[in-house]
């Protein structure tokens, strides 16, 4: 059943200076399927996503040790970080759309690389905003600012243009977090589509979000896993306290 | 249940309120006034040239004007041509072929095209260039001076056409003179009296200023001496200056101008009128001139179009204009790139460290030093140093260097005003450092930035003292780039310094206001279509 | 820990007591009726089927209790887990009130008949009440506090009431073959020791309950 793993990662370590903020963390990421990151408020989950499409590099004193693969090459070593990202793409908790309009934002990335004809362009774009289920609303006014579109029409944006450049794997930092619940279902929705071409992983605050839409689950604890497997078995009978505790709400 | 205290708390905060509120409005309106006051000025002065000036023959002429055969002349000029009216010794001399331009006469820069009819008709009084145009018949006279810029045409006054006033300009000519005896205009207890103005004029020939001594000159009594009154003069001089009024029940009447004068030469505090070019050779007595105010229409089309003259005093500033342009094009595009590259560097490449704090230091100190060092710094080194001499490129680059530090400093500004979101966006899709600045921070940086370069530009524009220097005063337009220009603000001054001619220094005044203006307001129009990618657009949509 | 979720933690408490309640009131019943039985009081039975409409609405109450906290609350986990052994604990134990009603109605029929007879069955039967009711007790304690154990060695007990039983039985045929007009009588007491072993049945039902509390599996006991 299991294919070889997207990514696996063994012994990471990550240090802010003297902090450390990842301890020794092993896990393998399976793909066309959805694997979300549970845990407390700064326990490392998104800075754990950061270091698999090297935007941990932005961060100055960030150090990173031990082995992240990616379909068996070195992330750290045997890719080039333009490569890697294009590949492995990332949509962010506040959608972030570019000052210009829908349609440059979506063929920024496919221009970025070289993507040039007008046809191709249009092809991408309306490719990539179907994909994305946001099509249908914005096909008669592509060109109008893309700031104009509602919170959750703007993260729908955000992905559309993160799959415009056709990458493998999906990073999503709380893509729903700051949407209405709407606007969430039907991300949601577009995330369970989506898992059928591509691989995602997803951090998470919400339980029942984490619950609903994903395959496999991590619960994070002080930079560590504290535990993971398949959501089903996550949330009916986990098998550590701590992690009983965090999913039941009930910490102190 | 509030208690007393408070709601006389709320009430007297409720007061502060009202007073701050009054206080904050009267100083916004002062501001706004003063300034409304300052351009209303500036723009009032610049269209219209309301001017003071004395002249030997009095103020106001006739339509016609008398010849020595008792009949009367016209004068007829182009309607391009701005004047008021001429004395007989301009017409004389126009006419005659003395005067080749209306320079000096209209402040424009037209020659003078004699048109008259084919025999003189003149005689005597008149006598015309060789290069005159004749004409058969007073129509074509009209027509001819209808058609040439810069044409004057003489006619007796009854063969005119009766429409020709449509179509040409009638000027009226100035004849007369008052001619006084010498001591009135002498140097009395520090007191001179050096002209009178036309209330004056009426109230001296109507007797109801008895001694010189109330209008600034000697103690004298006033002795007034007339034509006869069934003569052309009398008649013209009663109509014009004393508006009909009567005579002065002294004035001595004379039966002829050489009569008359000798009258008031001979007659201590003597005053009289005679047509000018009796007047004119005569040492015995002297010509008090008289004032007038004169309105005219000043900043006009031609101003813009035609070229300055005769050190600015003729003409307009075309070309001046054209080397404003040019200089304002050359500092944009050096300053530009390299401010706005030097902003990208500080921002998003250099390591923030000690070095870059020292940079930004000196770039902001350098936004505040006096424009002048700048000029200095260019004489030396352009000007002299690199052997460029006072020229466009002198001065381009030493007002390069004066707003580079604000075009550095706005610029660095809204770069960092970009959220840090969209760098992240873009470096998550894969595109590099150099791609993300470009495309993304730039891109929306730009109303930022272009709000630095007008801010440049008009820092520029209004540069004098550091362009005298360094760009230097001549006045045609360029022919390379080591050669002088001189710009509006620099014409504006000399204009002033050299007192060539406030009415047309507050023409330029007010064509440098209508060139800021229109720089702003063409970047606002930029600024705020590249503000509209940057906002929701008009209006949220749900979904 | 745990200072969060204290009127969650409340509520379930609250749910727990109740179920427990509703055991007390099964065990109460199933007394009353065997008591009824023993000494032939008609009245007393008819009480005893008339209480039976309270245990049904506990039964609804929880149920609904549980939907409530569901919805609500979104239970994962032990607390899921356990809600829905409340739900699953309440229908069984409605079902052995319904058992307890059965054997009153035994015990109204038994009323017209001669002493004679129930004197010999009396304890047999109450011996296997006796035992019933302990597993009950230990049935429901153990499901709330997924207490495997306990309800392990609770489900054992079932092994003795099923050997009470079917020595009862065995008297009981002979007994009726041997005096045919006595027929009624020994039947009805046979239906009521066969209700008693019904209700031990369902508390092993119930002791499977604690290992789906305790460890979310479904044991067969």
């Amino acid at each position: 059943m299991t294919d070889e793993a997207k990514l696996r990662i063994r012994g990471l370590d990550l240090h802010y200076g003297e902090v450390q903020a990842l301890k020794k963390v092993d896990m393998d990421i399976v793909p066309n399927a959805v694997t979300a990151f549970i845990g407390p408020s700064g326990c490392g989950k998104t800075t754990f996503l950061k270091t698999l499409n090297r935007m941990i590099d932005l961060i100055p004193g960030a150090t990173v040790t031990g082995t992240v693969l990616y379909d068996g090459r070195d992330v750290y070593g045997d890719y080039d970080v333009i490569e890697l990202r294009k590949r492995i793409g990332m949509v962010f908790q506040k959608p972030n759309p570019f000052p210009m309009s829908i349609f440059d934002n979506v063929a920024y990335g496919p221009r970025v690389h070289g993507m040039k004809g007008r046809r191709s362009l249009e092809e991408t774009v309306e490719r990539s905003l179907k994909r994305a289920a946001l099509w249908g609303e914005v096909s008669d006014r592509l060109h109008k600012p893309a700031l104009g579109l509602s919170g959750g029409q703007q993260q729908r944006l955000c992905i559309a243009r993160l799959l415009a450049v056709e990458p493998d794997v999906l990073l999503m930092d709380e893509p729903s977090s700051a949407l209405d619940p709407i606007s969430t279902a039907k991300i949601e929705d577009l995330l369970e589509e989506l898992k059928k071409l591509y691989t995602i992983v997803i951090v998470t605050h919400n339980m029942q979000q984490a619950a609903r839409i994903s395959d496999r689950t991590a619960f994070f604890l002080h930079g560590e896993v504290v535990e993971m497997r398949s959501t089903e078995e996550m949330f009916f009978k986990p098998k550590d306290k701590r992690t009983e505790d965090y999913i039941s709400g009930r910490f102190g | 249940m509030e208690s007393n205290g408070s709601t006389e708390n709320h009430r007297k905060v409720r007061r502060m309120d009202a007073a701050a509120t009054s206080v904050l409005w009267a100083s916004a309106a002062f501001t706004i006034g003063i300034l409304l006051c300052i351009v209303g000025y500036i723009v009032f002065r610049g269209l219209v040239s309301d001017n003071r000036r004395s002249y030997e023959v009095i103020g106001r002429g006739a339509p016609s004007f008398p010849l020595p055969d008792g009949g009367e002349g016209v004068v007829i000029v182009n309607r391009s041509l701005r004047l008021a009216d001429l004395t007989l010794e301009d017409v004389r001399s126009l006419l005659g072929g003395e005067t080749a331009s209306w320079g000096l006469l209209s402040g424009q820069d037209l020659d003078v095209v004699p048109v008259a009819l084919r025999d003189g008709q003149g005689d005597g009084t008149l006598s015309f260039a060789a290069a005159t145009l004749r004409k058969d018949g007073a129509e074509e006279v009209v027509r001819a001076v209808e058609a040439a810029p810069g044409a004057v045409g003489f006619l007796r006054a009854d063969i005119l056409p009766p429409e020709a006033a449509r179509r040409v300009k009638v000027i009226p000519v100035r004849s007369i003179a008052i001619a006084v005896d010498p001591a009135v205009m002498e140097l009395t207890d520090g007191r001179r009296l050096a002209s009178v103005d036309e209330a004056v004029l009426k109230d001296l020939f109507t007797g109801r200023i008895a001694n010189w001594k109330s209008v600034g000159g000697p103690d004298l009594p006033v002795r007034v001496f007339r034509l006869e009154p069934a003569t052309v003069e009398s008649r013209g001089f009663r109509g014009l200056a004393l508006d009909g009024a009567d005579w002065a029940a002294t004035a001595a009447v004379q039966p002829d101008a050489r009569t008359l004068l000798r009258a008031v030469a001979s007659t201590p505090g003597a005053v009289g009128f005679v047509p000018y070019a009796e007047a004119a050779g005569n040492a015995a007595v002297k010509l008090l001139p008289v004032e007038r105010r004169e309105i005219r229409p000043n900043l006009t089309l031609s101003f813009f179009l035609e070229e300055p003259k005769r050190a600015g005093k003729v003409g307009g500033v075309s070309t001046i204009i054209g080397n404003t342009l040019l200089m304002i094009l050359l500092t944009l595009l050096m300053a530009t790139p390299i401010g706005v590259g030097a902003a990208v560097y500080l921002t998003e490449y250099a390591r923030q460290g000690p070095l870059v704090r020292i940079l930004r230091f000196g770039t902001e100190t350098l936004a505040g030093i006096p424009s002048i060092i700048f000029g200095l710094f260019g004489y030396i080194v352009f000007v002299g140093a690199f052997h460029w001499g006072i020229g466009l490129l002198s001065g381009t680059l030493t007002v390069t260097m004066m707003i580079l530090p604000t075009i550095v400093r706005t610029a660095e500004e809204a770069i960092k005003a970009v959220p840090a979101s969209h760098r992240e966006g873009s470096l998550a899709l894969g595109a590099t450092r150099w791609q993300t600045v470009t495309r993304v921070v730039l891109r929306a940086a730009s109303p930022g930035i272009l709000t630095g370069v007008i801010l440049g530009i008009g820092r520029a524009i209004g540069e004098t003292a550091a362009l005298i220097f360094t760009m230097g005063t001549d006045y045609r337009s360029i022919q390379g780039l080591l050669s002088s220009a001189r710009v509006l603000s620099v014409h504006l001054y000399i204009l002033v310094k050299e007192g060539i001619s406030f009415d047309k220094a507050f023409a330029t005044a007010m064509i440098l206001i209508v060139v800021i203006l229109a720089v702003n307001f063409t970047a606002t129009r930029l600024i705020g279509r590249m503000h509209f990618m940057q906002t929701t657009g008009g209006g949220r949509h749900d979904g | 820990m745990g200072i969060t979720r204290k009127n969650y933690d409340l509520q379930i408490s609250r749910l727990k007591y109740d179920v427990l309640e509703m055991g007390r009131r099964v065990r109460a019943a199933m007394a009353a009726a065997v008591e009824a039985l023993e000494g032939r009081d008609g009245e007393a039975a008819v009480a005893v089927r008339e209480a039976d409409a309270g245990i049904n609405a506990m039964e609804s109450a929880i149920h609904d209790e549980c939907a409530r906290l569901i919805a609500m609350e979104q239970p994962v986990a032990r607390d899921l887990r356990i809600i829905m052994a409340m739900i699953k604990a309440a229908l069984e134990l409605e079902r052995i009130g319904d058992y307890a009603g059965n054997i009153a109605r035994a015990a109204e029929r038994a009323a017209g008949l001669p002493a004679a007879r129930t004197a010999e069955a009396m304890p047999v039967i109450a011996a296997m009440a006796d035992l019933a009711s302990r597993m009950l007790s230990d049935a429901v304690g153990s499901v709330l506090d997924g207490d495997v154990g306990r309800a392990e060695a609770a489900a054992r007990m079932d092994d003795d009431v099923d050997r009470i039983y079917a020595g009862f039985l065995r008297d009981g045929i002979r007994g009726m073959a041997a005096e045919p007009e006595g027929i009624d009588g020994v039947l009805a007491l046979l239906f009521a020791a066969k209700h008693v072993e019904r209700i031990a049945d369902h508390a092993v039902n119930l002791c499977e309950l604690a290992f789906y509390v305790e460890n979310g599996e479904n044991r067969e006991l």
